[in-house]
């Protein structure tokens, strides 16, 4: 169930990050079984194939379905509903030309009841804006097994005091997602037709397919580009779109067998000309777009903020029992490679200047603690709507990827275990700051034996040396209280497995080893003594 | 003595006699220069006037004694004193001071007359010798102040017929002065005259009439109490002084008149003993004596009409103001114990009460007084054996069920008739704890929101909490009080109609009744039932003083019955005391020191090292807050809580006092600061205690060269916004660590979230883990891990911990043998009335 991705696949994608890529691709593979989309996978078995499509992508129209409910209470009676469909069509076909099929008589063979066209709607159980919002995946899929249509929309009319409220949502058949609901108002009856095109036109999302991976850039061809439309704000790719990416895998008779959504990955639009569009890569994955693969189709759709803020909740990965709460997320419009890119320019600037040390989280744009349930929330900023969300526990960076807020409500990510490595941090904390305590009380030692030696008291210098020189060494001291902690804490992950933390202790209890030797080095003492003896020398 | 100094003068004065005796007996034997001797002329012009010489005639004459001017205060002080030798003829001779003085002529009477009674001579010798000395006193020595060149002279005893003295002459000045009122110039002469012969005959009735005139003065300038201080020294010197019991009574009347007027009348009594210890039968005393009886008398009668209409709270009030008007009215003893008994009341002194503004934003002993006298908590803790044990007062039985994920309440149905709190019905508790629940509501609790997934009631005094997570002790979660106004009064009483009334929630135990700037009154928030027999408490007077001594002094005055603060020095005094008892307090308040988390100089760990190494603990502890006392009433301790709760670390070491580790840590975190230290903020607990060891705190951080100044705890001071602290002196009484440690930590902020931002990753998960532990051991574990990392990391600077005690009356009953709490059982409490000590009546 878990694992839809051939292994060759899962290669590809586990280059992720210097230090904790396994992990990290472990943990997004993992999200993947769980994204929503993942309850739509099972329901895409049933369908069929379409016929084989032999012109280009940017040479076939969107068709498009779209179907009306009417509230009961809408008063609106049958022939005014058929003079809207009518007319509404006479808008697209005006406003869309070409692009969206909407029209029977090029469907000819299509069943009726899945037909391109506009329809009354009349399976829908709750016809209204409630209803709609109630609507799966699933129902469409159980409704429309079989889809001739690349794009269906469902529109749901209902009076709303004096006037009528529209509530309408997207479902697209290749990447089988149904769009969040978009609701707009009229107050006058003869604008209905306009205000439904208005939340259709806001509504619809765009279908690329990636023809080519060039390193961070994408070459992308849209659905029916080639068909330019009347109205140039409908259905027409802009600059700083983003998209979606995902996979279909198709059986060998060309059936989907399996639609999967590219976690933490999206394509932003930079160039575009009539059949193919540019875009750049923003992922928290390194090559899962790049290669080719059998009998699988990599499609984007576009996305764009719809609702004023996502929940990003934190969970364990496995078994772990880790709570989240508390946890600092930090986001930034930053990936991390310019974050180094930066952070190494600064360092240099530094040892060229020798100015103050540079603002390491000047990239930062917010920071913020998970809650209690480890839920952090991303607010939509409509001008910069991707973010780099960063995953800190004490100095490990845990989690690093891309998102847009607002184009789900809620999202999780999976975060490793990282207890055992965060109380190691702890204990060094400690244990640095009794070293400190030690060298502060060693030099303030020396510096009174010093003085005692330059007041020729050399008797009080005799035994002040003996004392330093009898004493247990410290740096033996300090030295097995850090094997102490290195050696219970790399046991407690490797009971856990997780090599990552034993790794990382690891470097932790190196670098404070380090320190103790730099600092409590017994040749110190020695060189002091020698220092004495000189001095004692000079001055008799 | 004075026997002796004559004596000796007589010596003196013969022997000059016999130096000149050879002479002349009779005259003056010396040459009589035409230029000075206008003296010799006038001391023998008496004896032969008309053998003088003619060119002595050219002479200007002696001056006759009226002429003689009265010499200034000028002359006085810087010419050479003089005196005048006044001759039978009047006219005077201006000498040096002679001797014997004072009273020259009468000594001269006296030694002759005593000369007679001289043992008979045995010799002619003897007999020449006793002739000679009688013979000299018949002559005054003098030497004239203007003859140069031979100016000594003697005179015959017979032609002087007055000597005024030098100091005779200050004393006429002085006269005329005290008639001018210059009574400062006659002051400073007087002081002149004492300090050039004490004891000069008039001196006293000058001094005595000058305080007469300097209190007469101070009156007319409206001093009355310098006034009084004249009057009282005069009373001391001479009681009968004419004028003095008018004038006494004159000031006495205007000063009781303003303090009766401002409602002092304490300071009234104390200013009317005065005056009756002096004059008793003065006018002014009597007449006060009535006066104050008779409004004493006015005010119990009201007390009597408010009680016939079972207004006991007035009609005590009333009776206590009589007693303060006129505390030996005779029928107060009798009106005051009936009225007492039926609505007792007790005073306690307090330095500050708990709606006092102070800049110590955080609990404090007066708050937390306050806190449990005004709220009864779901659960409280009743006594605490290694862990705190809980009690209810609401709840009939509570049992977890379905694993501890749901708990069943079932609430008591009726109250015995000292219970001062209003009935609690189950949706008072679920509306409650709703709303804290419901994220956006005012009352919302995050951490409580974490525990809790619901609550249902199932029954008017029944009702369900569904847990998401369980709570490691459910009774803690429900320590708190439900802040609500009682659902079954909304709909009972019209609250519009009495819109006055206070603010009464269903946990409400006693409430503000009055909050003026010298006191605080509770009131029971249900009172008792009118056909009880004998009644608890129903008032409670917090009476604030400036200062523990003005509180101890209160106590022992009868002003108040009970202290909540008793300085462990004080202990032992009380102990011996019968009329006294002290009791403990369960647990000890612990003093701990605190770190701003945003001041950044604080940031630095050397830094809060180096000012924990500084502080030499055990001498404050023992030699200044103790005071080497034998009882061993505090301790040194490593952690904010008490030393014997089980979650106490006992194994962490304490940080022993290191002045040259604390130097060395100082200079290492003063390099990161780049040279040198900004001045540092301490705000500090106004506990009398820690603001003392404050002081000695401030001291030590001096020597290592950190300069800490303390914020004074004014009301201007709390009205600052963004006040600026480093560091926090606390003190605290921490009985369930496990769960209380977090808001401790965030100083203020509350066990939110968002407040851990100011730790390190591991500690803020560790303080999370903490706080989601479902099981004593893991937490117990836990917390003495934590005790050990924050005190080493000096986080906080955990510094002793002192017993608390709390002293009574003996005519209090009821209250615990070692409470948690001041007020613990106040309900129950019974006191007896005690009548004010009239005669230990002194003025504050």
């Amino acid at each position: 169930m878990a694992i839809l991705i051939g292994k060759t696949d899962i290669g590809k994608i586990m280059r992720v990050f210097d230090d904790f890529k396994i992990c990290l691709a472990a943990t997004l593979l993992w999200g993947l079984v769980l994204s929503p989309v993942s309850s739509a996978v099972a329901q895409s078995e049933q369908t069929s194939a379409p016929s084989i499509e032999s012109r280009h992508i940017s040479l076939r129209p969107y068709r498009i379905r779209i179907e009306i409910a009417y509230a009961p209470n809408s008063r609106l009676n049958p022939e005014y509903r058929s003079q809207l469909q009518e007319k509404l069509q006479q808008v697209i076909e005006r406003s869309v030309g070409e692009k969206w099929i909407l029209s029977q008589a090029e469907q000819s063979e299509a069943k009726a009841e899945t037909a391109v066209g506009i329809y009354e709607n009349d399976w829908l159980p709750l016809a209204s804006s409630e209803g709609l919002v109630r609507l799966e995946t699933e129902d469409i899929m159980k409704r429309y097994p079989q889809q001739s249509f690349e794009k269906l929309f469902l529109l749901v009319i209902e009076p709303n005091g004096i006037g009528y409220q529209v509530s309408a949502r997207e479902f697209d058949s290749l990447s089988q997602r149904l769009s969040p609901l978009e609701k707009q108002k009229t107050y006058e009856k003869s604008f209905l037709a306009d205000t439904i095109f208005d939340s259709i036109r806001d509504l619809f999302s765009s279908i690329i397919t990636i023809e080519n991976v060039n390193g961070e850039l994408v070459t992308v061809s849209e659905q029916g580009s080639q068909y330019l439309t009347p109205d140039p704000s409908v259905s027409t790719l802009e600059k700083d779109f983003y998209f979606h990416p995902f996979l279909r895998y198709l059986n060998r008779d060309r059936e989907v067998k399996n639609i999967q959504f590219i976690p933490w990955t999206y394509l932003i639009l930079e160039d575009i000309n009539r059949k193919y569009a540019t875009c750049s890569i923003s992922s928290g994955l390194r090559g899962i777009l790049s290669g080719s693969r059998r009998r699988v189709e990599t499609l984007a759709l576009h996305v764009k903020p719809r609702y004023p803020q996502t929940n990003l909740s934190l969970i364990p990965r496995r078994t772990s029992t880790q709570s989240y709460a508390g946890m600092r997320v930090q986001t930034s419009l930053l990936a991390p490679q310019e974050v180094r890119q930066r952070q190494i320019e600064a360092k240099k600037q530094k040892e060229k200047d020798k100015t103050a040390q540079p603002n390491t989280k000047s990239y930062i744009l917010d920071e913020s603690l998970t809650n209690r349930s480890g839920t952090v929330t991303l607010h939509t900023d409509p001008q910069h709507p991707l973010i780099w969300l960063y995953v800190r526990s004490g100095k490990a960076l845990v989690a690093n990827v891309p998102y847009i807020p607002g184009i789900a409500p809620e999202v999780t990510i999976q975060i490793p275990d990282d207890r055992i490595r965060l109380n190691v941090e702890g204990e060094l904390a400690v244990l640095n700051g009794e070293l400190i305590e030690a060298v502060a009380s060693l030099s303030m030692e020396m510096s009174r034996i010093r003085k005692w030696a330059k007041n020729k008291e050399w008797k009080k210098v005799d035994e002040g040396v003996r004392k330093l020189e009898s004493g247990i060494s410290p740096q033996q001291i300090y030295q097995d209280k850090l094997s102490v902690i290195r050696v219970s804490a790399i046991k407690a992950a490797q009971q856990q497995n997780n090599r990552a933390a034993q790794s990382r202790i690891a470097s932790l209890c190196r670098d404070t080893a380090d320190r103790i030797d730099r600092f409590l080095d017994p040749t110190g003492i020695i060189d002091f003594k020698i220092e004495i003896q000189d001095l004692k020398q000079l001055l008799q | 003595m004075i026997a002796s100094k004559i004596f000796i003068l007589h010596v003196g004065l013969l022997t000059l006699l016999l130096f000149f005796g050879g002479q002349s007996i009779s005259v003056a034997q010396k040459p009589t220069p035409d230029n000075k001797k206008s003296a010799k002329a006038a001391a023998d012009k008496k004896d032969s006037p008309e053998t003088a010489p003619p060119e002595e005639e050219k002479e200007p004459p002696l001056p006759k004694i009226e002429e003689m001017q009265i010499p200034t205060v000028e002359e006085l002080l810087k010419k050479p004193p003089v005196d005048w030798i006044v001759l039978e003829n009047d006219y005077v001779l201006i000498v040096e001071p002679i001797y014997p003085r004072p009273d020259t002529l009468g000594q001269l009477d006296v030694a002759m007359k005593e000369s007679y009674n001289w043992p008979k001579p045995k010799s002619k010798a003897e007999i020449d010798e006793q002739r000679k000395m009688r013979a000299a006193y018949n002559f005054l020595l003098l030497t004239l102040v203007n003859d140069k060149e031979n100016p000594e002279y003697r005179i015959q005893r017979k032609n002087v017929k007055q000597v005024i003295h030098h100091e005779d002459q200050i004393l006429k000045r002085i006269d005329e002065l005290l008639k001018l009122n210059d009574l400062k110039t006659a002051f400073e002469l007087l002081l002149i005259l004492d300090r050039k012969h004490r004891d000069w005959p008039g001196f006293d009735q000058r001094q005595q009439r000058l305080l007469l005139l300097e209190a007469r003065d101070k009156q007319k300038s409206q001093q009355y109490d310098n006034a009084l201080a004249f009057i009282d020294d005069l009373h001391g010197r001479s009681p009968e002084y004419p004028g003095l019991s008018k004038l006494a009574g004159e000031v006495i009347d205007v000063i009781i008149t303003q303090a009766v007027k401002e409602g002092a009348f304490r300071k009234a009594h104390f200013y009317l003993k005065r005056l009756s210890t002096m004059f008793p039968r003065q006018q002014t005393v009597t007449k006060w004596k009535e006066s104050l009886l008779s409004q004493s008398d006015t005010i119990l009668n009201q007390a009597e009409q408010e009680a016939k209409q079972n207004q006991y709270q007035q009609a005590i009030q009333l009776v206590s103001q009589a007693s303060t008007v006129w505390p030996a009215n005779p029928r107060l003893r009798e009106l005051l114990l009936r009225y007492h008994n039926r609505y007792p009341v007790l005073n306690v002194g307090v330095l500050e009460t708990g709606l006092e503004k102070s800049p110590f934003f955080l609990e404090r002993n007066p708050t937390r007084r306050h806190q449990k006298l005004t709220q009864i908590p779901l659960f409280e803790v009743g006594r605490v054996d290694q862990t705190p044990q809980y009690q209810s007062r609401f709840f009939e039985l509570w049992e977890p069920t379905d694993l501890g994920r749901r708990a069943d309440f079932v609430l008591r149905h009726s109250y015995a008739t000292w219970e001062s709190h209003p009935m609690l019905m189950a949706a008072d508790i679920t509306q409650f704890l709703q709303n804290k629940i419901t994220p956006g509501n005012s009352q919302y609790d995050e951490r409580f929101d974490s525990y809790v997934r619901s609550v249902s009631t199932t029954a008017p005094f029944a009702f369900s909490i569904y847990f998401d997570q369980v709570p490691l002790r459910t009774e803690w979660l429900l320590s708190l009080p439900i802040q609500a106004a009682p659902i079954w009064e909304n709909v009972a009483v019209d609250s519009e109609s009495n819109p006055q009334k206070p603010e009464r929630f269903v946990s409400s135990r006693f409430i503000v009744d009055q909050d003026t700037p010298r006191q605080v009154s509770y009131a029971r928030a249900v009172p008792e039932p009118s056909d009880l027999r004998d009644y608890n408490i129903a008032q409670i007077n917090e009476i604030r003083y400036p200062s523990f001594e003005k509180s101890f002094q209160a106590l022992l005055l009868g002003e108040v019955s009970a202290l909540p603060f008793l300085p462990a020095k004080l202990v032992s005094f009380f102990q011996d005391q019968e009329e006294y008892n002290v009791v403990q307090s369960e647990i000890p308040l612990s003093h701990v020191l605190q770190f701003n988390p945003e001041s950044n100089p604080l940031k630095i760990v050397e830094l809060r090292r180096a000012l924990a190494y500084a502080i030499d603990r055990k001498k404050i502890l023992t030699e200044t807050l103790l005071h080497e006392s034998k009882l061993l009433n505090g301790r040194l301790i490593t952690a904010p809580y008490y030393t014997g709760l089980q979650a106490y670390n006992q194994q962490v070491p304490q940080r022993e006092y290191n002045f040259p580790l604390a130097v060395a840590l100082s200079v290492a975190s003063q390099k990161k600061l780049g040279g040198n230290f900004p001045p540092l903020h301490m705000l500090c607990d106004p506990n009398p205690e820690a603001q003392e060891a404050a002081q000695e705190l401030i001291k030590a951080w001096a020597r290592i060269g950190v300069q800490v100044t303390l914020i004074p705890n004014t009301a201007e001071e709390a009205e600052k916004k963004n006040l600026k602290w480093d560091i926090v002196y606390r003190t605290v009484t921490i009985t369930e660590p496990v769960m209380e440690l977090w808001p401790f930590l965030t100083v203020g902020k509350g066990a939110q979230i968002e407040s851990l931002k100011i730790f390190p990753d591991w500690m803020r998960q560790k303080l999370i883990e903490l706080d989601e532990a479902t099981d004593w051991e893991t937490a117990t574990a836990l917390i003495k891990k934590l005790q050990q990392q924050l005190y080493s990391m000096a986080h906080i600077v955990p510094l002793w911990e002192i017993d608390q005690f709390h002293v009574f009356r003996t005519n209090i009953k009821g209250y615990a043998d070692r409470p948690l709490n001041f007020y613990d059982n106040v309900e129950q409490w019974i006191t007896t009335p005690r009548y004010p000590n009239v005669e230990s009546f002194t003025y504050k």
